[in-house]
């Protein structure tokens, strides 16, 4: 066993690439990837130690065995990977690493969080439409940044009001759930909104929480979409309102916005008629292309 | 004597008549129940009494906070005054939504969150007072047998229950955390209130006092008796977030019938 062992709990799109990259430029610290992703995803999970998650094989032993396993393959002491919530959930043997991960108090958790989870929304949708869901690693480096965005990664679209809002709730619901199963451990918080402002003082902050003494770091510009919403979202204007005086409000911005589209519509009765309206216009598009077909 | 002003936020079927019965019962607070209640129309009740006033959906939130429920001392003489506000109130319209950012911005209202750890519970508590109508042992003293009567358990809107009551926790916790807080639990506070008292009154700035506990317990049937598809239940919440929420005796049941 390594001496420090830690996880980071995460959700897609809240920077947990950047955020592991740097982490394991300290010459004590490796963070690993998605090392449980459910097989039939882009990728397979990633090679780990000698050992590597497939469909079946027990999560707990290859934990135990090959992630945290000393000597590090790459000789550190303070190893941990990225989880996502969803992870280890899709039968029973994989899940064993849940009940496994509450129940070892050694094991630090860092919590990777995006605050805006209605930028988090956009950057999934936009990197599901276009297949980039980062930069490639040159890229980037002295010209700007956003050249590294595809055109298809830009283009603007209209959000779909009942999908986002399941999104944003199902990460909020994952954000407060397990703060409070992991509220035994010994954790620390970080946010993707504070990581990309400050980079070198968050991650002197995470490096001392590992008990690790702090490293410089080599930063780099690993934004992707740098399209405003209201230019990139057709329907802002309907999405904001949509969302004005629920818990999600602060994750829009009201300036200026026309007030007619913009009302509000905050009764549990309204938000659900709107998501009902915008299924049947979704439905009407879907039967006029089939027709046309 | 503190001049303090609090708001207890949460949601229903969390104890919340039980906490503020029993903060009331020191000599210098006052926790009001649900000043802010209400729909718009004639269908819906008003807020609760305060000093014989009633809000009304539409009205000046903020104003009548501040000149109504907060003015002290209050009609009992009390100066450490506060209410409670569930999460889904005031936000209907603008007007009566603007209580929200207000008390967001007055950093010197104290806050105390009152949850539920146990959100299935909280569902199931909630399906048995809308069924029975009864919400609470104060009129009556015993619990009656249609809020005992066994019942299927709709899984998505139980879902969706848990997950926004989920959620309502860590936001309301996010908003207010420039506030002086204090989170208490229902299942602590029912396990030992004398001490869960004790820290309430010390953060409101009083003497704690030793508090008069009566047993408002309403429902002792246990789930696996009362609710009729209750195996089905367990399973359906098997490696979700909400697994924890069950007794191991029960998941430990759900194996043995999965593996038979």
């Amino acid at each position: 066993m390594i001496e420090t062992p830690f996880v980071i709990l995460c959700h897609g799109r809240s920077g947990s690439t950047s955020f592991r990259q740097l982490l394991s430029q300290h010459p004590n610290v490796q963070a690993y990837g998605e090392v449980f992703r459910p097989a039939g995803r882009r990728q397979p999970a990633p090679q780990v130690n000698g050992g590597r998650y497939v469909r079946g094989c027990d999560p707990v032993a290859l934990l135990n065995d090959a992630v945290y396993a000393a000597p590090n393959e790459f000789g550190k002491g303070c190893v941990g990977f990225k989880l996502f919530f969803h992870h280890a959930r899709g039968d029973d043997v994989s899940y064993r690493l849940w009940p496994h991960l509450q129940a070892r108090r050694d094991i630090k958790i860092v919590f990777l969080f995006r605050r805006n989870l209605f930028d988090s929304y956009v950057s999934l949708k936009r990197a599901d439409r276009s297949g980039q869901f980062g930069l490639a690693e040159n890229a980037g480096e002295g010209e700007g940044g956003s050249e590294g965005a595809t055109a298809a990664h830009r283009a603007a679209f209209a959000v779909d009001l009942a999908d986002c809002l399941h999104y944003m709730n199902g990460i909020s619901v994952a954000k407060a759930r397990l703060q409070e199963t992991f509220a035994g451990h010994e954790t620390a918080v970080v946010y993707h909104e504070d990581l990309f402002a400050a980079p070198q003082a968050e991650l002197d902050r995470v490096f001392a929480f590992l008990g690790q003494p702090p490293a410089a770091l080599k930063l780099k510009d690993r934004k992707l979409n740098r399209v405003p919403h209201r230019e990139g979202i057709r329907n802002y204007a309907e999405v904001a309102g949509f969302f004005k005086r629920s818990y999600f409000a602060e994750f829009f911005d009201y300036d200026g916005l026309d007030d007619k589209e913009a009302a509000g519509r905050s009764s549990a009765f309204a938000r659900r008629l709107s998501v009902l309206r915008s299924r049947l216009v979704r439905l009407k598009a879907d039967l006029k292309e089939a027709g046309s077909g | 004597m503190t001049d303090t002003r609090f708001v207890i936020l949460g949601y229903g079927r969390s104890g919340s008549t039980a906490f503020r019965n029993l903060l009331s019962q020191h000599e210098n607070i006052q926790a009001y129940g649900e000043v802010f209640r209400g729909r718009r129309g004639s269908g819906g009740q008003g807020g609760a009494l305060v000093n014989g006033q009633s809000y009304k959906l539409g009205e000046d939130s903020v104003a009548y906070l501040e000149n109504t429920v907060f003015a002290a001392p209050n009609e009992f003489g009390k100066s450490c005054i506060g209410f409670k506000l569930f999460f889904y109130h005031l936000r209907a319209d603008p007007v009566s939504y603007a209580l929200w950012p207000y008390l967001i911005g007055r950093k010197d209202i104290k806050v105390i969150f009152l949850f539920r750890r146990n959100l299935f519970d909280c569902y199931v508590s909630q399906q048995r007072a809308q069924r029975s109508g009864q919400f609470g042992l104060h009129k009556i003293r015993t619990t009656t047998d249609a809020h005992q009567t066994p019942f299927e358990i709709d899984l998505a809107d139980c879902r969706d229950f848990m997950r926004t009551r989920a959620q309502v926790k860590a936001r309301l916790q996010e908003f207010f955390e420039a506030h002086d807080c204090l989170t208490i639990d229902y299942e602590a506070l029912f396990a030992a209130p004398q001490e869960m008292m004790a820290t309430a009154f010390r953060f409101l700035g009083e003497e704690p006092i030793e508090v008069g506990v009566k047993d408002r317990k309403l429902n002792r049937v246990p789930h696996r008796e009362g609710i009729t598809n209750f195996a089905q239940v367990v399973r359906s919440f098997r490696r979700t977030l909400f697994e924890d929420y069950f007794d191991p005796e029960d998941l430990a049941a759900d194996d043995a019938r999965a593996s038979s």
